[in-house]
C-alpha cells in the first residue's frame, strides 16, 4: 500500500496543534500551582509540596482528555477536508466542528475554574468573584454544549441529505421519548433539591449556580434539555444515515465511528449532569459519585480514541494509492 | 467508443459501490488517475483488468476479509467479461 508519505514539514504542521493543547495544559497546571489553597491545606492537614504533588497528578486526567478529543476532532476535519466537495463532507465538518466545541468548553472551563480561585484568593471580595465565575463557567458550558449537539445533529442531517432522504422521526419515537423525560425529570430533580444551588451555606462549597431559580432554570436547564434533545436526534439520524447508505466496507467503517460517537455523546451528557451536582452529592455523602466520574472519564477518553480510529480509517480509503 | 468507455466507466464505479459506498466514485477516480492518467470516461477493458488488480489490493488492505476481495473481484471480472 501507498498511502501518500506525509513529508517531515506536514509531520511538524499535524504535530502543532498537539503541541498547542499541551502549553494550554501547562499553563493550566502553573495557574493551579500558583493558588495557596489555605482551606485545603488546613482541611487535609498537607504540605504545600504535598498538595502541590496531588494537584499536578490530578491534572494528568485532564491531559489526557484533551489530547484525545483533539485526536477525534482532527481525524474528523482531515476526513471531511479529504473529501470536500463531495455531498457527504459537510455531513463529517459539522460533527467536527461539534466535537471542537466540546473540546473548547473542556479547555475553557478548567481555565475559568484555575482562574476563579487564583482571583479570589486575592480578593477583598472572594465571593463575588466566585459567583461571576461560576456562572460564567455554566454559561460557557451550556453554549458549547448546545453549539456541539447542534453541529452533531445538523451533520447527521446534512449525511441523510446527501443520500437524499430526510431526518423524520421514527415511529417508535416513545423508545426516545421515555428514557429522555426520564432523563429530565432526574435532572430538573437535582436542580432544585440541591440547596447549595444559589448561596452555598458551606465554607467550603461553592453554590452550583448562584442564579435565582427562574434563571437556572431558563439559562441552564432548559437550554441542556435542548441540546441533549438535539443529540438524541443526531444519533437517530446517523443511525438511518448507516442503515440507508451503501458500501459493506463503508458501513462496517462508519458503524466503528458511529459506536465511539454514541459512546461520546452519551457519556458527555451523563458527565455534563453529573458534574453539575459534584460537591452537593459529595456533601450528601455520595463520595462514589466522584470515582464513577473518573471512570466515565476513562471510558471517554476510550471513546475519544476510537472515534479518532474509524475516523482515520476511513480516511485510508480516500488517500489509498497502489 | 466513447458510449462503450463511459459503460466501463459506470460499471467499475457500480461494483466499487458495493464495498466502497459514497466513497467509491472518488476512489475510482483517485486510481484511474494515479494509475492510467487519463480521463475516467475514457477508461477500456484493459484498464478495467488493471483497476481490478489495484482494488483487490486496496480492499484486502482495508478488510481482512478474503470473501469481501474474492466478491470485489469476481464483479470487476464480470464487467470485463461483458
Amino acid at each position: 500500500m501507498a498511502t501518500t508519505k506525509p513529508p517531515a514539514e506536514h509531520k511538524l504542521v499535524t504535530a502543532l496543534p498537539y503541541v498547542g493543547v499541551f502549553i494550554l495544559w501547562l499553563s493550566s497546571l502553573i495557574l493551579s500551582l500558583q493558588q495557596t489553597n489555605e482551606a485545603a491545606l488546613k482541611q487535609y492537614d498537607l504540605t504545600e509540596s504535598s498538595l502541590h504533588t496531588i494537584q499536578i497528578i490530578l491534572s494528568f486526567p485532564a491531559l489526557f482528555i484533551w489530547v484525545t478529543l483533539l485526536y477525534a476532532f482532527l481525524s474528523f476535519y482531515r476526513y471531511a477536508r479529504q473529501i470536500a466537495g463531495s455531498p457527504d463532507s459537510p455531513g463529517f465538518k459539522y460533527i467536527a466542528w461539534g466535537l471542537g466545541a466540546l473540546l473548547s468548553s473542556f479547555i475553557l472551563t478548567n481555565f475559568l475554574r484555575q482562574i476563579r480561585g487564583l482571583l479570589a484568593e486575592n480578593s477583598a471580595n472572594p465571593d463575588s468573584i466566585d459567583n461571576t465565575f461560576i456562572i460564567l463557567t455554566n454559561y460557557v458550558s451550556v453554549v458549547a454544549a448546545f453549539l456541539a449537539y447542534l453541529w452533531i445533529y445538523k451533520g447527521s442531517r446534512s449525511l441523510l441529505a446527501s443520500i437524499k432522504v430526510n431526518l423524520t422521526l421514527p415511529k417508535n419515537m416513545f423508545r426516545f421519548v421515555i428514557p429522555f423525560a426520564v432523563l429530565a425529570a432526574v435532572y430538573l430533580t437535582f436542580i432544585f433539591i440541591n440547596p447549595e444551588r444559589r448561596i452555598s451555606t458551606h465554607e467550603n462549597i461553592n453554590p452550583t449556580y448562584a442564579l435565582p431559580d427562574l434563571l437556572i432554570l431558563i439559562t441552564v436547564a432548559i437550554p441542556y434539555l435542548v441540546a441533549w434533545w438535539f443529540a438524541i436526534l443526531a444519533l437517530i439520524g446517523l443511525y438511518r444515515y448507516k442503515k440507508l447508505s451503501t458500501g459493506i466496507i463503508y458501513k462496517s467503517l462508519f458503524d466503528r465511528l458511529l459506536k465511539g460517537l454514541t459512546a461520546l455523546i452519551s457519556l458527555t451528557i451523563f458527565l455534563q449532569l453529573l458534574t453539575q451536582f459534584t460537591a452537593f452529592l459529595a456533601q450528601s455523602g455520595l463520595n462514589s459519585i466522584l470515582g464513577i466520574i473518573t471512570v466515565l472519564y476513562i471510558v471517554l477518553v476510550g471513546a475519544f480514541i476510537a472515534v479518532g480510529r474509524a475516523a482515520q480509517q476511513l480516511n485510508k480509503i480516500e488517500t489509498f494509492k497502489l | 467508443v466513447n458510449a462503450v468507455a463511459t459503460n466501463y466507466y459506470q460499471s467499475v464505479i457500480g461494483a466499487t459501490e458495493v464495498f466502497l459506498g459514497p466513497a467509491a466514485k472518488r476512489f475510482v477516480d483517485r486510481q484511474i488517475d494515479f494509475h492510467l492518467s487519463k480521463d475516467p470516461e475514457t477508461i477500456n477493458r484493459q484498464d478495467v483488468i488493471r483497476l481490478r488488480d489495484s482494488l483487490g489490493v486496496a480492499l484486502g488492505l482495508l478488510v481482512d476479509d478474503k470473501r469481501i476481495v474474492d466478491d470485489a473481484v469476481h464483479r470487476f471480472d464480470d464487467i470485463i467479461k461483458k
